[in-house]
C-alpha cells in the first residue's frame, strides 16, 4: 500500500477538551492540532497524564463524564465529527474509526464469549447473516495470529492471555472490510516485552495489508522509533513539537522532546544520549496552569518570557513544528538548538 | 455441573441434620408444657401425664431426640397436637399458597427493582435518581404490617378495588390441581373458557404480593444501582461503546449482565426471606400459607408442627440458595465447577 502523506483522513484542529471538577476545570487537551494522513502512522507521545488518551477519546466521542469538548473541530473526510449525531457517530465507531486500549485484561466483557463480542460488532456495521459474521470472525482471529481460531472463538476472555486478548481486541477493531483509522492507545504498555514486539509487528503487518491510518499513542520512544512515520509530542495538554520520525530523533528541538529521547536506555539515533536521564521535576497540576509554557518549571533553558506566554508554533523545516521560546526559527540551520 | 449439584445435594444432609438438631433442642428447652397447653388449663394431672406419655415427652431427652431423628429420616414429622393431622400433610397443603405469594412478589420486586436501579444509575444524581433512592429508603424502613394495613385501607376499603384477604372468591370452587391458584385458574381458562377464576385469584394476590415485595424491591433497586454504577466505569463498557453499539445494547446487554451478578444473590436471599418470613403479611391478608400456620403453631406450642415447619423452611432456603448458585454460575462464566 502506498502511503499518501498528503491526504489527511483526520484533522484535529485547535481541540480543547475540559473536565469541569469541583476544584476547577481541568483542561486535559489544550488547543491541540494535528493531521493524520492516509496510510501513515502518527505517534502521539508524552508522559502519563499529558492528555493522549483524552485526545483519542475526544475523537471517538467517548469522553467519560464530565469531560466535554469546549472548542475545536475534528474533521473526518468533509465532515466535522463534533457535529455528528449519536447515531452518525455510532456508524463511525468500530467501523471507520476503531480504537484499542491499554488494558487488554479488562477491555473485553468477561461474561460474553469471544464469538459474541466479535460477531456483535460485525453485525452492527455490516449486512451479513449470523453464519457469515461467524465465519468472518474466525477469519479475523486467524488473521491476528490466534491459533485454532475456530476453537478459541468459543472461549471466554478469561481463558486467554493478555497478548491473546489484545489480538482479539485488534481483530475486533478491524472487522470492517475497509478499516480507515485505528487508534491504538498504548496497545502494548500492559504486555510483556516479547509479546509487545509481536503485537507491534502484527499491527504493522495489518496496516501494510489494509492501508489503514494509525494513530499510535505511547510514552515509549522505542515504540515510536519502530512504528511511527511522524511524531507529535504532547506535554500537559499542549502539543509542543511535531516532526517526521527521523527528524524528531535527529533534531529534536523542544527541551522536553530531548528529555524524552534521553530517557531511552539504548538510543543510538540521538547522539547526545549516552546515559539514561530522567527529566527532572514533575508534571504540573493541570488545574494550576498559568498563561506560560507548562514545561517552564522543569526546563533547563527557561527564560522570563516562558512564564508569561505560551510560545507560538515555529517551523523548523517543512513538517517540523515546535512551540518553544528558546527555539529561534531562524536558527533552524544550526539545528534549532537554543 | 451435574457433579457440583450432586455434591451440593449431598452437603444438604449434614446441614439438615444440624437444622433438625437445633430445632429439636430449642423447642425442648422452651418453657411451657405442650401437653398441658394441648389439653387446656382444666385438664386433670392424670390426663396431662397420659398425654405426655403419648407424645413421648416422659422419656429422656436424648431418647426423644434419637426417636425424632429416626422419624424425620423417613419424612415423618409426627402429628400436629392441635389438629391431630400428620404435620407433613398440613405443611404440604399450605406450602403452595406461600410459594405462590412469594414467587409473585419476588417477580414484582425483581422487575421493578432492577428497572429502578438501572434508571437511577443511568441518570445518576438526577431528580429521578434521588426520587427512586428516597423511595427505596422509605421502602426498606417501612414496617410491612403498617404498609399492609395502609394498602387494605386505601385499595380494599377505600377504593374497593381488591379484596381484603383470602386467595380466591370463596364462591368460586376450583378442583385442586397444583394448588397454585393462578396456575389452576389458567387451566380453567383453557378448559372452560372462564376467566373469572383467574381474575379473582389475581385480585386476591396483588395486595399481599405488593406488601411483601416492598422491602425486596427497595433492596434490589439499591444493589442494582450501585452495581451498575460500578460496572459502567469498567473498560469493557468503553470497548462496547467504541464498537459503535447503541446505548441500549451497552447498558442492557454489556453492563446489565455483569451488574446482575451481585443482584442475583440478593434476589435469592430475599426470596428465601419471603418464603420464611411472610408471617405478618399472611396473617394480615388471611393468606392460608405456611407463615400463618406456623404463627398459630408457635402460639399453641404445637411442637411437632413447629419443628416440621421450621425444617421445611430450612430445606427450602437451602434449595433456593443452591438454585441461586447454579444460576450465578450460569451467567458468570468465570465460575465453573
Ligand atoms: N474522567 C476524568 N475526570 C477528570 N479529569 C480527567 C478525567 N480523565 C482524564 N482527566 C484528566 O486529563 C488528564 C489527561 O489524561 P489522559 O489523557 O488519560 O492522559 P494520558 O496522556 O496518560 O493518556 C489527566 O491528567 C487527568 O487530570
Ligand atoms: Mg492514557
Amino acid at each position: 500500500m502506498i502511503k499518501d502523506h498528503q491526504t489527511a483522513v483526520l484533522e484535529v484542529d485547535r481541540l480543547v477538551t475540559e473536565f469541569p471538577t469541583p476544584k476547577g476545570t481541568i483542561r486535559a487537551v489544550n488547543d491541540v492540532s494535528f493531521q493524520l494522513h492516509q496510510g501513515e502512522t502518527l505517534a502521539l507521545v508524552g508522559e502519563s497524564g499529558c492528555g493522549k488518551s483524552v485526545t483519542a477519546l475526544s475523537i471517538m466521542g467517548l469522553l467519560a463524564h464530565p469531560g466535554r469538548i469546549s472548542s475545536g473541530t475534528i474533521r473526518y473526510g468533509k465532515d466535522d465529527l463534533l457535529g455528528y449525531s449519536t447515531s452518525q457517530m455510532r456508524k463511525i465507531r468500530g467501523n471507520k474509526i476503531s480504537m484499542i486500549f491499554q488494558e487488554p485484561m479488562t477491555s473485553l466483557n468477561p461474561v460474553f464469549r469471544i464469538k459474541d463480542q466479535m460477531m456483535e460488532v460485525i453485525l452492527e456495521h455490516q449486512d451479513l447473516s449470523s453464519k457469515a459474521a461467524f465465519d468472518r470472525a474466525v477469519e479475523l482471529l486467524g488473521m491476528v495470529g490466534i491459533p485454532s481460531p475456530e476453537k478459541r472463538i468459543m472461549d471466554f476472555p478469561h481463558h486467554l492471555s493478555g497478548g491473546m486478548r489484545q489480538r482479539v481486541m485488534i481483530a475486533m477493531a478491524l472487522t470492517s472490510p475497509d478499516p480507515g483509522i485505528l487508534i491504538a492507545d498504548e496497545p502494548t504498555t500492559a504486555l510483556d516485552v516479547t509479546i509487545q514486539a509481536q503485537i507491534l509487528q502484527l499491527i504493522r503487518k495489518l496496516q501494510e495489508k489494509n492501508g489503514m491510518s494509525l494513530l499510535l499513542i505511547t510514552h515509549d520512544m522505542g515504540v515510536v522509533a519502530k512504528m511511527a512515520d511522524r511524531v507529535a509530542v504532547m506535554y500537559a495538554g499542549k502539543k509542543i513539537e511535531e516532526a517526521d520520525v527521523i527528524e524528531c530523533f535527529e533534531n529534536p528541538c523542544h527541551p522536553y522532546t530531548r528529555g524524552l529521547l534521553n530517557s531511552i536506555p539504548s538510543n543510538k539515533k540521538y547522539k547526545g544520549a549516552n546515559r539514561l536521564e530522567a527529566i527532572q521535576g514533575f508534571v504540573p497540576n493541570l488545574l494550576e496552569l498559568g498563561k506560560g509554557c507548562p514545561f517552564t518549571n522543569r526546563c533547563t533553558v527557561a527564560m522570563d518570557i516562558c512564564q508569561a506566554a505560551f510560545p507560538s508554533q515555529a517551523q523548523i523545516i517543512e513538517g517540523h513544528h515546535v512551540c518553544c521560546h528558546a527555539v529561534n526559527p531562524t536558527d533552524a540551520d544550526k539545528g534549532g538548538r537554543p | 455441573m451435574i457433579k457440583y449439584i450432586t455434591k451440593r445435594l449431598i452437603l444438604l444432609i449434614p446441614t439438615l441434620f444440624g437444622v433438625v438438631t437445633i430445632v429439636f433442642f430449642m423447642m425442648s428447652l422452651a418453657p411451657g408444657d405442650p401437653a398441658r397447653l394441648a389439653l387446656g388449663a382444666h385438664a386433670t394431672p392424670e390426663a396431662v401425664e397420659a398425654m405426655r406419655h403419648e407424645l413421648g415427652l416422659d422419656r429422656p431427652l436424648h431418647i426423644q431426640y434419637l426417636n425424632y431423628l429416626k422419624q424425620v429420616a423417613v419424612f415423618d414429622f409426627g402429628k400436629s397436637i392441635k389438629t391431630g393431622e400428620p404435620v407433613l400433610y398440613e405443611l404440604l397443603s399450605r406450602f403452595p399458597a406461600t410459594i405462590e405469594l412469594s414467587v409473585v412478589s419476588i417477580i414484582i420486586s425483581t422487575i421493578l427493582g432492577i428497572l429502578a436501579g438501572i434508571i437511577s444509575a443511568t441518570r445518576q444524581n438526577s431528580m429521578i435518581d434521588f426520587g427512586a433512592m428516597f423511595a427505596a429508603l422509605v421502602g426498606v424502613s417501612m414496617p410491612v404490617f403498617w404498609l399492609a394495613l395502609i394498602l387494605i385501607m386505601v385499595f380494599s376499603v377505600g377504593l374497593n378495588l381488591f379484596p381484603t384477604g383470602g386467595r380466591i372468591n370463596i364462591r368460586l370452587f376450583m378442583d385442586p390441581l397444583t394448588q397454585f391458584y393462578l396456575l389452576d385458574a389458567i387451566v380453567y381458562i383453557f378448559r372452560e373458557g372462564d376467566f373469572s377464576y383467574f381474575l379473582s385469584a389475581l385480585k386476591h394476590i396483588i395486595l399481599p404480593a405488593v406488601a411483601l415485595a416492598t422491602i425486596p424491591l427497595a433492596v434490589i433497586a439499591r444493589v442494582t444501582r450501585s452495581s451498575m454504577l460500578e460496572v459502567v466505569r469498567q473498560d469493557y463498557i468503553r470497548t462496547a461503546r467504541a464498537k459503535g453499539l447503541s446505548e441500549r445494547t451497552v447498558i442492557y446487554k454489556h453492563a446489565l449482565r455483569n451488574a446482575l451478578l451481585p443482584v442475583i444473590t440478593i434476589i435469592g436471599i430475599e426470596f428465601g426471606y419471603n418464603l420464611a418470613g411472610a408471617v405478618l403479611t399472611e396473617e394480615i391478608f388471611s393468606w392460608p400459607g405456611i407463615g400463618r400456620w406456623l404463627y398459630s403453631a408457635v402460639t399453641a406450642r404445637d411442637i411437632p408442627a413447629v419443628q416440621g415447619g421450621v425444617i421445611l423452611i430450612a430445606v427450602v432456603f437451602v434449595l433456593v440458595n443452591l438454585a441461586v448458585d447454579i444460576f450465578y454460575a450460569y451467567i458468570n462464566p468465570k465460575i465453573r465447577y
